[in-house]
């Protein structure tokens, strides 16, 4: 599955950041096997025209944080050993994700019982959806307390 | 988001004075240019590391082109000095020459050659010439070989002068404002080719540039030049996160000050009745005092974007005066992409 | 590779060639157009001057328009590309930027040989063809045009110096094409081709030089070498003399000399003169001029007395039934310098041939062609214009044939039109009409003919019989004088005290036969010093028709009513001020101007007064260099130079210096509260650095690469 990343200039968001997300995304929604080289630093650069040494960075950061590895002479993979946010980190993300769920909802008109439902009907599905995936996409579940 | 060195690069978000090994393929020493009375580059002194890609930036007439052509020997500074690849700008060699690659903001061919005349041409000078690069961006730009350069649009005679400059490999490319005039295809095709440009090992690109989302996409270093004055240097994302906006929510009891008071590294502040927003460069204690002070309810600090902090470097400083400019600015750099 | 490949310049030089190719071309046209004209207009001044384009005394078309296309493609070529991007475009490449100059001119200069030389080459081929040239042609009436066209080498270096150069006002950059136009001038004034070669040779060097120098320094004064600057300086140096010139003058002549009170009114315009009377006295004539002629007051004898009955004789001097008839001056010396056959050297047609009968209407006109020694009898405006014939010592023969008997030696000074046609060993009368030559005299052993004359021929009034009608040849050593058919009347010695006189006139009183003949030697266009020459006397000496002396008169000169100038002591200041030490000193030993003003000027009071001011006027002039100095900060050795120079060029050099230098900026020292100038990296006054630029607190400096190696 090849690895869609695309750049948005003129964000708070700096580019290498961009890359560093997107690529989480992509192996936290099991985008990439494991098998699978990521594109190397120059083919990257040159698919979103952006300057090679960025492209450097956001590789070196993701393998900082664990989420791909460097195979000499091979390339990039994503890790078999997956810890891609702290625990600290983690939180901060959820109730990022749950502040703005609850805002958006409150602004639709929604109670806070049909948002709870909402997000348990939810859950449920993707949890069933997992199930039956292949079992290299659970990561999601590795750090998983709710 | 600090953390230890890595081994690819210098961490860039180092706050602090930020110093490399590597030598400087371009060292400015209170660089000087007078026209008439009026110094139109002011005691520059900046360094291009090698193998940068080093992003020029500035309003029209703040002294980029000046500084270029001071650069390549065709200019005589007024004062200071300069050395490019190690030979003093004034008395560049021919073996100097050979390695600089230089484009010049009007992408300036000879209008009675035809592509493949241009090329012959400039073939000619560069034993290390390299048809196969010259062959492969004339493609890209998809010029046709039998077509004479005058007839070419602005982005096809920008791809003919790129494929001119690049095909003799230069060791030091020197773009001088690359995508001026150019439509958004033939921009992105220039940028595609300059991110292909730094396959060459230890390459190093200074291009000018009033085009913020280019420079986001490819330099790691930029300079900012403000009516002939050097303003900011250094890597982009250290000068980005030294760039900082400050949010300040005023009771409706205490409008905000009718004249924004003297921070020092205000760079812009945009008020709304009820807010006031600053754009500040490089805020310490003081600063944060000084905001502090204006008497704001709430006092919420965070990054901006390259374009946004650069705004605050090109555009007027201080406030901006009228909703309408305000937002014509906006649009001006939030449209490219 | 510091020497630039054969690849880069065949490169080079082939894109300055096409570049050149509209210039060139449109260059070659307007020659071309000029040429054809040229060559068509006025038929009567080509016959004259032997082709209208071929250039006279001064400038002619040709001139002009190899000077104009010069100028036109070289600021065509560099216009484009003197600043911005082109010439950034054309500068940065692995060359040194003296092959793209070279590249440059070689490809500029070929187009100009091609666009002023074709058309000059065609009009040679025109000018030879039969029948289309009106007067005599020869191929060396092009030498005039061959250096015009070679001084245009000059005008197109000049121009790309006016391009290029970064000059302080508009007008001050056109000062090099001064220097050319002083190049198109010393061309003009050499006597010899090879004379106006050297010439455009040196000046060529010059200029060539300069505009190097300006281009490779990119128009900048100040990167440029020594000798590149020198060169530009004596370039622009002679632009501003030229500048300077007219309305320097024109303070001299029209501001300061105000014109002298009428002090010379009615007495100077009497004046007297010795003549010759009809009853073969010798009588002392006063006349008085005015606006509408002379007219005569008296006339008396040599001894005072009046003489009021032979007025009439005096007054219609030529009139031969009251008169007296002469001939035209008759050259007595082999080196005399008559202003008559005033030689122009190669850019004249004297040289080529003499014109002997001038065009009229319906008559053939003759030409004495110099190197083939026969006569040119061409027809001027009949449909069939061009040569007709050959005329050689044996007669006239038809056609382009030459007759193989040719006339011997050179011809003989001639101060008037006439039909004696004289050589060393022989004399010649030509008669027009029935196209016919009769050799009348013949030189006895050692002598030489020197001149000869007939009366009668120019004159309108002619008197039949052979005492009115004589021809008069003088020889190194006697006069002779014979009836047209050559018999003997007179043959006298040359007056021994008249050697070295420049000419003599034969003339008869008509009155008095037998006693009649009169000699009148003329100091003019002799080999007498000028000093002598201003002095001596007129001589007269009359002959009886046995060869005794009738009469000598040596009438004292009539001084000529010296004005008694006023020192005009405005003049000598201000132009003791102005004028540069080196031609005031030149001047003073080298003048050579009439003998009242040089005594004048050489009073010691104004000469002290001149040197006086002339060396005040210098420090003045040295002052400004300082001042100069000092405003501008100028090293050591500029100040010293410009001094020199101003000391010796004055007011000319002081031009050069403020059109020349680039005179930089100057701003407040924060320091020592003085004005200092940009260019220095510390103060001149007090050696302080400049200030950075003023910080306003944005400022984010975070680089600062520690330098490997």
């Amino acid at each position: 599955m090849p690895l869609a990343v695309s750049i948005v200039t003129g964000s708070n968001v700096t580019i290498y950041r961009q890359i560093v997300e997107q690529v989480c995304a992509a192996v936290l929604a099991g985008k990439i096997a494991d098998d699978e080289p990521l594109p190397s630093v120059r083919a990257l650069a040159e698919e979103l025209v952006v300057n090679p040494n960025t492209v450097v960075r956001a590789y070196s950061e993701l393998a900082r944080e664990g989420v791909i590895e460097s195979h000499p002479g091979r390339g990039m993979f994503v890790s078999r050993r997956r810890q891609i946010y702290s625990s600290a980190e983690r939180r901060r993300r959820m109730d990022q994700a749950v502040n703005s769920l609850v805002a958006e909802g409150f602004m639709l008109g929604f109670g806070a019982d049909e948002i709870l439902e909402a997000v348990a009907v939810k859950t449920r599905d993707n949890a069933a959806a997992a199930a039956s995936a292949p079992p290299a996409s659970k990561h999601p579940a590795r750090g998983g307390t709710r | 988001m600090s953390g230890p060195p890595t081994m690819l690069a210098p961490d860039l978000l180092d706050t602090g004075r930020w110093r490399d090994r590597r030598d400087a393929v371009i060292d400015a020493r209170g660089l000087t240019a007078y026209f008439g009375k009026r110094p139109v580059v002011d005691q520059l002194t900046m360094q291009v590391p090698r193998g940068s890609v080093f992003a020029f930036l500035g309003r029209n007439g703040s002294g980029k082109t000046t500084t270029i052509r001071m650069l390549l020997g065709m200019l005589p500074p007024t004062r200071g000095s300069a050395t490019v690849l190690g030979c003093d700008c004034r008395h560049l060699t021919p073996e100097i020459r050979a390695r600089i690659g230089y484009m010049s903001e009007s992408h300036a061919v000879y209008e009675w050659m035809t592509v493949k005349q241009s090329g012959e041409f400039a073939s000619k000078f560069y034993p290390r010439w390299n048809q196969r690069v010259f062959d492969a961006i004339v493609d890209h730009f998809r010029l046709d070989p039998r077509a004479r350069s005058g007839h070419l649009s602005r982005g096809e005679r920008a791809g003919l002068s790129l494929a001119i400059t690049l095909a003799p490999e230069p060791e030091l490319l020197i773009l001088d404002d690359p995508a001026i005039g150019l439509d958004p295809v033939a921009r992105r095709s220039l940028l595609e080719s300059m991110v292909f440009a730094t396959r060459g090992a230890d390459r190093t690109i200074l291009f000018s540039s009033h085009l913020l989302d280019d420079v986001e996409r490819v330099a790691d270093y930029i300079a900012v030049l403000d009516r002939s004055v050097l303003r900011a240097c250094g890597p982009i994302d250290a000068i980005r996160s030294r760039v900082r906006q400050f949010e300040l929510l005023f009771d409706p009891q205490h409008a905000p000050p009718r004249d924004v008071p003297a921070i020092r590294g205000l760079l812009h502040a945009r008020r709304s009745p009820s807010t006031l927003s600053l754009i500040v460069a490089a805020p310490d204690d003081d600063t944060q005092r000084a905001i502090r002070a204006l008497g704001a309810s709430t006092v919420d600090e965070t990054s901006v974007g390259f374009s946004d902090a650069m705004m605050g470097y090109l555009g007027e400083r201080g406030e901006s005066r009228s909703f309408l400019d305000a937002a014509a600015f906006e649009s001006a750099a939030g449209s490219n992409s | 590779m510091s020497q630039p490949s054969t690849k880069a310049w065949r490169a080079l030089l082939w894109k300055e060639l096409r570049e050149a190719a509209m210039p060139g071309i449109a260059a070659l046209a307007i020659v071309a157009v000029a040429q054809a004209y040229g060559l068509t207009r006025d038929q009567q001044f080509a016959a004259l001057e032997g082709s209208a384009w071929s250039p006279s005394d001064g400038a002619s078309l040709f001139t002009l328009v190899s000077a104009g296309v010069a100028l036109l493609i070289a600021g065509a070529q560099l216009f484009r590309e003197r600043r911005g991007d082109m010439a950034a475009f054309l500068i940065h490449r692995p060359v040194p930027r003296t092959t793209i100059f070279w590249c440059k001119a070689l490809a500029g200069i070929a187009w100009y040989v091609i666009a002023a030389g074709l058309p000059l080459m065609a009009s040679y081929v025109w000018l030879t063809l039969p029948g289309r040239s009106v007067g005599p042609f020869v191929p060396s009436m092009m030498l005039p045009a061959i250096a015009d066209l070679l001084c245009g080498f000059v005008y197109y270096f000049a121009a790309m110096v006016v391009v290029m150069r970064f000059a302080r006002w508009y007008a001050s950059a056109m000062l090099p094409i001064g220097a050319a136009i002083a190049c198109s001038m010393l061309e003009m004034n050499a006597g010899t081709f090879g004379g106006a070669a050297v010439r455009i040779a040196a000046c060529l060097v010059v200029m060539a030089v300069a505009a190097r120098s300006v281009f490779v320094a990119g128009g900048r004064l100040e990167p440029q070498r020594r000798l590149g600057r020198s060169a530009l300086g004596l370039s622009v140096g002679a632009g501003v003399v030229l500048a300077s010139v007219i309305p320097l003058a024109a303070l001299l002549v029209g501001v300061v000399r105000k014109p002298a009170p009428a002090k010379h009114g009615d007495a100077s315009s009497a004046y007297s003169e010795t003549s010759l009377a009809a009853d073969g006295q010798l009588v002392r004539a006063t006349w008085k001029s005015d606006i509408d002629g002379r007219t005569l007051v008296d006339v008396r004898g040599l001894d005072g007395r009046p003489l009021d009955a032979l007025a009439d004789s005096v007054r219609l001097w030529k009139r031969t039934d009251v008169g007296v008839i002469s001939t035209d001056d008759i050259p007595l010396q082999l080196d005399g310098d008559y202003p008559e056959v005033h030689r122009r050297g190669y850019r004249g047609v004297e040289d080529v041939f003499a014109l002997l009968r001038y065009p009229r209407a319906g008559l053939t006109s003759w030409y004495y062609m110099r190197r083939v020694r026969l006569i040119d009898v061409r027809k001027n405006y009949d449909p069939g214009a061009g040569h007709t014939g050959w005329l050689g010592p044996d007669g006239y023969s038809p056609g382009p044939r030459m007759p193989a008997h040719r006339f011997a030696g050179d011809l003989v000074p001639r101060l008037g039109d006439q039909r004696l046609l004289a050589f060393p060993n022989a004399v010649y009368r030509l008669d027009f009409d029935s196209r016919s030559i009769v050799k009348v005299f013949t030189a006895p052993p050692g002598e030489q003919v020197v001149g000869a004359a007939s009366s009668g021929d120019s004159t309108a009034t002619i008197l039949d019989g052979p005492r009115a009608q004589f021809d008069a040849i003088a020889t190194t050593r006697r006069i002779y004088v014979q009836a047209r058919d050559g018999t003997r009347q007179l043959v006298v010695p040359r007056e021994a005290a008249a050697s070295g006189y420049g000419r003599v006139i034969v003339s008869r009183a008509m009155l008095a036969c037998g006693r009649d003949t009169y000699l009148t030697y003329f100091t003019r266009g002799g080999t007498l010093p000028a000093e002598v020459a201003d002095t001596a006397s007129t001589r007269y000496v009359g002959y009886r028709d046995d060869g005794s002396i009738v009469a000598r008169a040596t009438p004292l000169k009539t001084p000529l009513a010296v004005q008694v100038e006023p020192i005009q002591w405005a003049q000598i200041v201000i132009g003791a001020v102005i004028e540069p030490a080196v031609w005031r000193a030149n001047v003073s030993f080298t003048q050579n101007d009439n003998p009242a003003k040089r005594a004048r000027r050489e009073e010691p009071a104004p000469r002290i007064v001149g040197w006086v001011v002339a060396v005040a006027g210098s420090i003045g002039w040295v002052c400004v260099v300082l001042f100069a100095g000092r405003r501008y900060a100028f090293s050591k050795g500029r100040t010293i130079t410009w001094s020199v120079l101003a000391i010796a060029f004055g007011p000319f050099a002081v031009a050069l210096m403020y059109s020349l230098l680039d005179l930089p900026a100057r701003q407040l020292c924060p320091a020592c509260r003085k004005k200092r100038v940009v260019t220095r990296e510390r103060c001149e006054h007090c050696g302080a650095p400049f200030a950075p630029p003023p910080r306003d607190g944005t400022e984010l400096i975070e680089m600062e690469l520690e330098l490997v190696g």
